[in-house]
């Protein structure tokens, strides 16, 4: 189940095989956007709490117990009800998180009151120090609830566009390369719209001698091989 | 086939897929071919990584086959299903396989609280290293026989406000306990503890002032349902210690995760008792109206029950299914 976290990697998504027998990926959010869903959270928690007291206070004692019960739902089951109904509490929505079993399979009940009631462990000894020291150190960012509940948090996926891109040079080049430098080359042309010219100009200007060009055309160049590689030029 | 060849020819299928997709979320009721559409992408999604075609497309299909995963293998939520099945066979079973937990659990909280019991009752004085002189007073106010506000009954709307704050209270305890199980077993053990002394030690304080039949009479009903609770929970959190000192064959992490697993079980079990309690305290227990002799039968009752429940409950549900 387990997939080895690799060191060499750049980035820190990793593999699931799925019931069909292939290998999606996953992108497990790190502490940065997961601490700021936590504070959105906790801010609307404390309006909840603020508004249930304004609507009980007038009520008398009958209020205040119900303000009671108010306080022990909001406090343990706030994040179990939007997590097994939405998939994400408000806050982790805000920041497109969503929290999922290690399968990738979306949280069931059990799984998430689980994960939630460890929050008093990942509290420990004050501020979230144990959750904080647990997130740190493992390659997924999960604190001891997620260990015991065996969930992740992860983003959500973000739908990103297959755009065709054209190439004015169309000159067949002859490049012998092999599968991870096809998929950089294209990677390159197909990021090329993010990218500042000069920047695009010092990635590409690396291929000056195998394209056989000045380093004015190179870019140029780069983008018309990767037109070719994807069945264009 | 080139990408681009590639990517005009599947387009149409998931853009389909997406559309699918779409209806699926909005009308709750699947597109008949949605499945088969799946694993079509499922296969793309394979030629494509295996093809080194472009980050983007491979990252597309990605997204597209963690939508419709969790659309395809999403439980529903049936709470009335899963909250029989969770009595029928779950809890039973779990009850078993954690029996000795739940034994030793039992020994540990009532062998320490007849000791904590017994010197405060030997020595009196010593109620005060427990708990603090001010709390001694109120605890003694509030069960005082002779005391004024021991006469009438609480208005009902001061009743229901004591059954917020007693859940709120007490199933936080509870909660402690379990979690406490983290720390190698530690944390369950020392609330168990503190709260066997604790509680004890005041039965003891209540027994040296005569108080016991105010006392007595307020604690037997929910005692029953919370301490037992409490008990339970301290036995689900040293299963989840036991978990992480021992984890046996499997890696610490996976074992933490079955004993989560495991215990969840029983913690529900112990929530419900709680809330039951919290009800008994706030409506029964405190209503001045009952004579204290049936107070103590019902309790009395109420305490076979629920060991009985805990220790053999799975035998009666198992005859209840046989019968079946």
């Amino acid at each position: 189940m387990q997939s080895k976290h690799d060191d060499t990697k750049i980035d820190n998504r990793f593999n699931r095989e799925t019931a069909e027998g292939i290998d999606i990926f996953l992108v497990p959010a790190g502490i940065g956007p997961r601490s700021l869903a936590f504070v959105l959270d906790l801010l609307i928690r404390g309006a909840i709490m603020a508004a249930a007291g304004m609507a009980l206070g007038a009520m008398g004692k009958f209020g205040s117990g119900l303000m009671f019960i108010v306080y022990f739902v909001v406090d343990w089951f706030y994040p179990v009800i939007f997590e097994v109904f939405k998939g994400a509490t408000p806050g982790k929505s805000a920041f497109k998180l969503r929290v999922v079993y290690d399968s990738g399979l979306p949280i069931t009940l059990p799984g998430s009151i689980i994960r939630n009631l460890f929050r008093t462990i990942d509290f420990l000894p004050f501020g979230y120090v144990l959750g904080t020291i647990s997130m740190v150190s493992s390659a997924q960012c999960k604190r001891v609830g997620d260990w015991v509940a065996g969930s992740l948090v992860v983003y959500t996926d973000k739908q990103k566009d297959v755009n065709e891109s054209t190439s004015l040079i169309h000159k067949p080049i002859s490049l012998k390369l092999n599968e991870d430098e096809q998929v950089a080359i294209i990677a390159f042309l197909e990021r090329s719209k993010q990218l500042s010219k000069s920047r695009k100009k010092e990635l590409a200007k690396h291929l000056c001698d195998a394209l056989d060009c000045s380093e004015d055309k190179v870019v140029e160049h780069v983008a018309a091989l990767a037109s070719n590689l994807v069945g264009k030029a | 086939m080139k990408q681009n060849d590639f990517i005009k020819l599947k387009q149409p299928e998931w853009d389909a897929f997406e559309a699918a997709l779409k209806q699926h979320a909005s009308k709750e009721e699947m597109d008949e071919d949605f499945p088969a559409r799946f694993r079509q992408l499922s296969h793309d999604f394979a030629v494509a990584k295996s093809r080194c075609y472009s980050p983007p497309v491979i990252e597309k299909l990605n997204v597209l086959l963690l939508m419709g995963q969790r659309q395809l293998y999403v439980t529903k939520v049936r709470p009335f299903s899963a909250l029989k099945t969770f009595f029928a066979t779950t809890l039973p079973s779990h009850l078993r396989e954690m029996r000795a937990y739940i034994i030793w659990a039992h020994f540990v909280f009532y062998g320490l609280a007849v000791l904590s019991y017994g010197l405060v009752v030997y020595q009196p004085e010593l109620i005060y290293h427990v708990i603090s002189s001010q709390q001694v007073a109120s605890i003694e106010w509030m069960y005082d026989p002779t005391s004024e506000h021991y006469g009438k009954e609480r208005p009902s709307d001061g009743d229901f406000e004591m059954f917020g704050y007693y859940i709120l209270n007490n199933i936080s305890i509870a909660f402690q306990c379990f979690v406490g199980g983290v720390l190698i077993g530690f944390g369950a053990l020392y609330f168990l503890l503190f709260n066997a002394i604790y509680l004890s030690a005041i039965a003891g304080h209540i027994v040296n002032i005569n108080y016991s039949s105010t006392f007595f009479s307020f604690v037997i009903t929910h005692g029953a349902f919370e301490l037992t609770a409490i008990v339970l929970s301290a036995a689900a959190g040293f299963v989840v210690g036991k978990h992480l000192l021992m984890p046996g064959s499997l890696s610490r992490a996976e074992s933490l995760r079955l004993g989560g697993k495991r215990s969840y079980p029983i913690l529900f079990l112990a929530f419900l008792m709680l809330v039951v309690a919290a009800f008994l305290e706030a409506f029964w227990s405190s209503s001045r109206f009952i004579p204290n002799e049936i107070k103590y039968g019902v309790g009395g009752i109420c305490w076979l029950f629920v060991l009985s429940f805990i220790f053999w409950g799975h035998n009666t549900f198992k005859r209840v299914k046989h019968a079946n």
